[in-house]
């Protein structure tokens, strides 16, 4: 059993792509809490594309892409925070419109960049097997800040995403905490996107963190479910690609959403099967 | 990565009459009223040969543009609704324009397969196709010089059934371009003669250089993405077997295109102690003032790496 779970983890690119798994998966998770409880489940897909422009940009001026991704992730997510600021605008087509205008942006620029035989849409489809240690570093890095701010933040994020009432009356900045959450988002997304890709990225936010949610009611519980949900579906997804012979970010995917079918039908008193079983109890004859 | 199915790139023959087509950027010099294009940089460099002074030779993609981010614009589209003749290299390679010239019907203009004849290279049965992809018809027949023979040879027919007044120049230029491609040809035979035997040995980013590794007798020891489709990733365990197959076989380095992502690739050449080359040109050019405006500087920049990267210990 140990040679078995050993003999992956001999190759170097092994042992990185399992910890850039865990990381992100552990960081999308818990931030995927808030996307998940405030049902903005397309965010990560939405500002994964959104991305390209700032990618363009970075390239044409011979910066880092990683940066210019960073740069227009970032606007993006202030873009959704000003438009959707008094409600006249709702926070999903806030998404809908910023992410369609980027990616069309994007789509335009790089286009028109006729003279490079760069394909600028690789930073979308980062590999969990192509982690170099710098990757690595930079991933754990941003992963650990932004952790720690939410750490930090905790309460005041909590109060100022769920209890608007409350926010309003304990005087909370709260136009300050949302924008300050949308970049942490940003942050999250942009790091997980050239590390694992766009596909792992958004389920890593979303699946994890809808199953905790069957799971358990409280936040901080459901934080730490989704977290160790999502390492489990990386570390497992990346066995599966070793033994399985299969593609990795696919493999990981689907654990995850394996896990969330799981819970969906056998969580407890909420899964489907639980229900049915509850339905039999009480109406025997009918059943 | 992305495949070289996915290039696409448009020459466009322009006659006196068509100097208003945006695309065009050489001046016809004479008579004929015919209008070429063609689907790749390096074709059209291939067609100019043959086509010489008759009918200037321009692209509709510039030469280093990746076509993989190319969509046609309205004025590409026009521009291939404009030629009388579109030359492809046919086996698949242009499977991303079909869309475009089945969109045109009857308006659109005649297509020759510069390929047309040439025999695909069959998969090695030791090798890299286990996983199904022998099937696959590989077009690069291209790195092969002596295949670009034939590519002139269809282009010389397809230029004299459209311009038979121009029938004798063509031929000359085919005959001269061929013997330029022989002497290629002889001068790479004599290159890689100088990488000792039991290091002739080819790992690629990308299954494209098949015909040149049969020509000049490399061996393609394995590849990273064994596919040739864009939307395919490598499995975790395909690439811990490339990593010993890397080791065992003694390859020296890794070969990733020029442009190409090669994260991946990287990583693997640093497990397994290999150089990583990463400016393999297989169908990109540079612009008349770069490094390699031709086919046949392609070639050659192609070789001096490939055989830089393998000789040294």
């Amino acid at each position: 059993m140990i040679a078995w779970l050993a003999e992956p983890l001999a190759h170097g690119f092994m042992q990185r792509g399992m910890l850039a798994g865990a990381i992100v998966g552990v960081l999308c998770a818990v931030v995927g809490c808030f996307v998940v409880l405030r049902s903005m489940a397309f965010i990560g897909d939405a500002m994964a594309h959104a991305v390209l422009p700032g990618v363009a940009v970075a390239y044409l001026v011979k910066g880092d892409l990683f940066v210019g991704a960073l740069g227009a992730a970032l606007a993006v997510a202030l873009g959704i925070g000003a438009l959707s600021r008094r409600g006249q605008v709702r926070e999903d087509s806030a998404i809908g419109i910023l992410f369609a205008a980027a990616l069309s942006l994007g789509v335009l620029l790089i286009s028109s960049i006729r003279t490079s035989a760069t394909d600028l849409g690789h930073i979308l489809f980062g590999n969990v097997l192509g982690v170099s240690a710098r990757d690595l570093l930079l991933t754990g890095a941003i992963a650990a800040a932004v952790l720690a701010a939410i750490f930090l933040l905790y309460k005041e994020l909590v109060v100022v995403s769920f209890d608007p009432v409350l926010a309003a009356t304990l005087r909370l900045p709260a136009e300050r905490l949302r924008i300050a959450l949308l970049v942490l988002l940003a942050l999250t997304i942009v790091v997980s996107l050239q590390t694992v890709g766009v596909g792992l990225v958004s389920a890593l936010l979303v699946t994890p963190g809808a199953t905790a949610q069957l799971l358990t009611r409280r936040l901080p519980r459901m934080m730490a479910v989704a977290g160790a949900l999502g390492v489990a579906s990386c570390v497992i997804g990346l066995y599966a690609s070793y033994y399985l012979d299969v593609a990795s970010g696919a493999a990981m995917v689907l654990t995850a959403t394996a896990f969330f079918v799981v819970a969906f039908l056998f969580a407890p008193r909420r899964g489907a099967a639980w229900r049915l079983l509850e339905r039999a109890r009480r109406h025997p004859a009918a059943s | 990565m992305r495949h070289p199915s996915k290039r696409r790139i448009v020459v466009v023959v322009v006659a006196a009459a068509a100097l208003a087509l945006a695309s065009c950027t050489r001046a016809p010099r004479s008579a004929p009223a015919a209008r070429v294009l063609a689907s790749q940089a390096f074709l059209a460099d291939i067609a100019g040969a043959v086509a010489g002074e008759r009918i200037a030779v321009a692209a509709l993609l510039p030469a280093d543009t990746d076509p993989h981010t190319w969509e046609p614009a309205p004025r590409d589209a026009a521009a291939v609704a404009a030629a009388d003749l579109f030359i492809v290299n046919g086996a698949g390679l242009e499977a991303f324009l079909e869309p475009l010239i089945e969109g045109l019907g009857s308006e659109g203009p005649r297509v020759v397969e510069a390929s047309a004849g040439l025999v695909p290279r069959e998969h090695d049965e030791d090798g890299h196709d286990e996983d199904g992809h022998g099937h696959e018809t590989d077009p690069h027949f291209w790195l092969d010089p002596l295949n670009v023979i034939r590519y002139a040879e269809n282009i010389r027919d397809a230029l004299s059934t459209l311009d038979p007044a121009g029938a004798d120049a063509y031929r000359a230029n085919a005959t001269a371009y061929a013997e330029e491609l022989q002497a290629l040809d002889r001068w790479i035979v004599a290159e890689v003669a100088r990488i000792p035997p039991e290091r002739r040995l080819l790992v690629t980013n990308h299954e494209s250089l098949g015909y040149f590794a049969d020509r000049y007798g490399l061996r393609i020891v394995g590849t990273v993405i064994p596919s040739v489709s864009t939307g395919s990733s490598p499995s975790a365990r395909q690439l811990a077997a490339l990593v010993d197959l890397l080791r065992a076989s003694g390859a020296p380095a890794l070969f990733v295109e020029e442009g190409a992502d090669a994260r991946v690739a990287r990583q693997l050449a640093d497990e397994a102690g290999v150089r990583l080359v990463t400016d393999l040109r297989t169908h990109t050019l540079t612009g008349p003032d770069g490094p390699v405006p031709t086919y046949l500087a392609m070639m050659r920049a192609d070789v001096r790496t490939i055989v830089n990267a393998l000789v040294a210990p």
